[in-house]
């Protein structure tokens, strides 16, 4: 098959500019609008999927999905702590953690009031969710009301910065210092200690523990987490740190991603019918131009293929535009209610090569979609007739 | 011979009704020869014309050139077969407007094995042929009618095609510009020994032709042979 010459079709797209750029901008609108939903979506992901490291356990009530539903007895703690396999710290101490994760409320720098993750911690914690580190101030004192905070809330809290204090409880909780976890799930939360926050709640029990494997066994994460689960003493169900925040972001990523396929969808089906009547019309005054390809000895599969490339040219230029449409919004910082914990989850806008890929490919789609009648009409017209024309 | 037309039949249907255009037509071309298809409308001459040159299928009979029976051949055959032995030549020129004229007569070389370099050669040397060298990138709409119609003629015969097939070549020209055109079919026909069928209303130009073939309803109604 001898494919028709690539400018003919080009600048045949360029002769009636004007349902050339209408199509190119429809698609562009369904494209962009596609971008912009799956950048929440990834950065959404991204905020919490970067969390964490793999010998890290989360370790929750079995039935429990979220660390604010889970709850752990001290006795259950005690007997956790004492398991083998747990790494042990500079100190000598296991690292093992006791925490109570809760959501509380709190008024918003911009005016309004949302649920932002607390997270009660004991010392170890530092040591096991290395992920966060300080970067100013210093930890928290236990047996106090002091607070780290991470960066991301450092303009998302009213008042919430360095040597000021949150009111919580009705009782004013100093913050001390800034966690920063690389721009992960931490970055949107409040640590404290974990028993005042408990005597604060009136909570007799803790939430959940966090544990660190000792890896230096052979599968150390993996004996831990059949250690735990094993246990009679306790009824716990054991993740890995990062597949847990994955799941907790696939809850809401994937509703995002369906939201964004389903909006631009509708959207494109609309574009792809523009251009294809664009493509129709064209096609109709082009009719002779194709007879005449065909008399020359063109086939009628080159023709078909090269309605579809002026179809998929359109496409792509409309992915192109799309992606400049959605790409100002990379890095806008925004947040949104997290639903596997209800808090408030800070992140940014993430245009990723993987959005953009998908947009290209979404694009690449509806222009071929809108191409097939086009482009198949014009491979089937007779030569004779289609000359007469 | 060159093309041997036998028992042609093409009916087409329009309105429920089967209209038989050509009735068991029989026509010989010879190498090299001009044939000249006069008739009033509805006649079959381009439907004829179409049939000769592989756009169409007759409905019955048999067209053989150069010995090859082009009749039952795949749409994609006929295209091939097409490119190989027939160049044609439109009464509205038929050149395609986004492309430049050098580009327009490339547009056969492109079904051909040719590098891009030999390409470029053969079109160069069709536009000298038909005296247009120095308008190579020109767009149709920087050109007359009459030079629309020698790229169109450049075009037919870069792939140095057994034969032309012409439909009222000269039906859109002023009277000039269709003596120049059908000069130039003679010149080519006694250079390269191309054989022409041409369909034309125009006695003029039927003159030049080696044989007048008159069809009414469907069939040859006389042959004259002109005199050279």
């Amino acid at each position: 098959m001898t494919r028709i010459p690539l400018r003919y079709n080009l600048r045949s797209l360029t002769v009636r500019l004007s349902g050339t750029l209408l199509s190119v901008v429809s698609i562009g609108l369904s494209v962009g609008v596609l971008v912009l939903v799956l950048s929440l979506a990834r950065g959404f992901e991204l905020s919490l999927v970067d969390t964490g490291s793999p010998e890290n356990l989360v370790v929750l009530r079995r039935g429990a999905t979220s660390e604010g539903e889970s709850g752990m007895q001290r006795e259950e703690f005690r007997a956790l702590r004492a398991l083998p396999g747990i790494a042990v710290g500079a100190d000598g101490a296991p690292l093992a953690s006791a925490e109570l994760y809760a959501a509380m409320n709190l008024d918003k720098a911009g005016g309004g009031s949302a649920n932002f993750p607390l997270r009660g911690v004991m010392l170890a914690s530092f040591a096991i969710r290395d992920s966060a580190r300080i970067v100013e101030g210093r930890r928290f004192t236990p047996g106090t009301r002091e607070v780290v905070v991470g960066r991301a809330l450092l303009g998302r809290i009213a008042g919430c910065r360095l040597g000021s204090a949150l009111e919580l409880q009705g009782q004013p909780w100093p913050v001390v210092g800034v966690i920063d976890s690389g721009g992960g799930a931490y970055d949107s939360e409040i640590w404290c200690d974990v028993e005042i926050f408990m005597q604060e709640l009136d909570r007799p029990v803790y939430g959940l523990a966090s544990a660190r494997a000792d890896t230096t066994r052979p599968d150390g994460a993996e004996r831990l987490i059949a250690t735990l689960e094993a246990d009679p003493r306790l009824q716990v169900k054991v993740q890995r740190e990062p597949d847990y925040f994955a799941k907790q972001a696939g809850l809401l990523g994937d509703t995002l991603r369906f939201v964004a396929y389903v909006i631009a969808g509708v959207m494109a089906v609309g574009a792809a019918f523009g251009t294809s009547v664009t493509l129709l019309a064209s096609l109709a005054r082009r009719t002779h131009e194709v007879g005449t390809l065909l008399a020359i000895g063109f086939r009628p599969l080159g023709v078909l293929v090269g309605f579809l490339i002026e179809a998929v040219t359109l496409g792509l230029a409309g992915g192109v535009l799309g992606v400049l449409i959605a790409l100002p919004v990379n890095g806008i910082a925004t947040g949104t209610m997290n639903w596997g914990t209800f808090t408030e989850q800070a992140f940014a806008f993430r245009v990723t090569g993987d959005v953009v890929a998908a947009a290209i490919t979404f694009s690449t789609l509806v222009g071929v979609i809108s191409g097939l009648v086009p482009a198949w009409k014009a491979s089937r017209l007779p030569p004779a007739a289609a000359l007469r024309r | 011979m060159l093309i041997r037309a036998r028992e042609v039949v093409k009916s087409y249907t329009r309105g429920g009704e089967s209209l038989r255009v050509l009735d068991r037509l029989d026509l010989d071309v010879a190498e090299g020869e001009w044939v000249a298809l006069m008739g009033p409308s509805g006649s079959g001459k381009t439907t004829l014309l179409n049939l000769l040159g592989g756009l169409d299928v007759p409905d019955a009979g048999s067209i053989r050139v150069a010995d090859d029976e082009i009749v039952g051949r795949s749409a994609a055959d006929l295209a091939a077969w097409r490119s190989r032995h027939v160049g044609f030549v439109f009464q509205l020129y038929n050149l395609l407007p986004v492309l430049t004229a050098a580009q327009n007569v490339e547009l056969p070389l492109l079904l051909t094995p040719l590098s891009r370099r030999e390409r470029r050669a053969h079109v160069a040397a069709a536009l000298d042929v038909v005296g247009l060298a120095d308008r190579d990138d020109h767009l149709p709409t920087q050109l007359s009618g009459g030079q629309q119609q020698r790229v169109a003629i450049a075009r037919a015969i870069v792939t140095d095609p057994s034969f032309l097939l012409a439909d009222e070549p000269t039906g859109d020209l002023d009277a000039r510009s269709a003596q120049e055109i059908l000069a130039l079919l003679g010149a080519l026909r006694a250079q390269f020994g191309k054989a022409i069928v041409m369909v034309t209303h125009d006695p003029h130009a039927a003159e030049c032709a080696d044989r007048l073939v008159h069809l009414e309803k469907g069939a040859i109604a006389t042959r004259e042979a002109l005199v050279e």
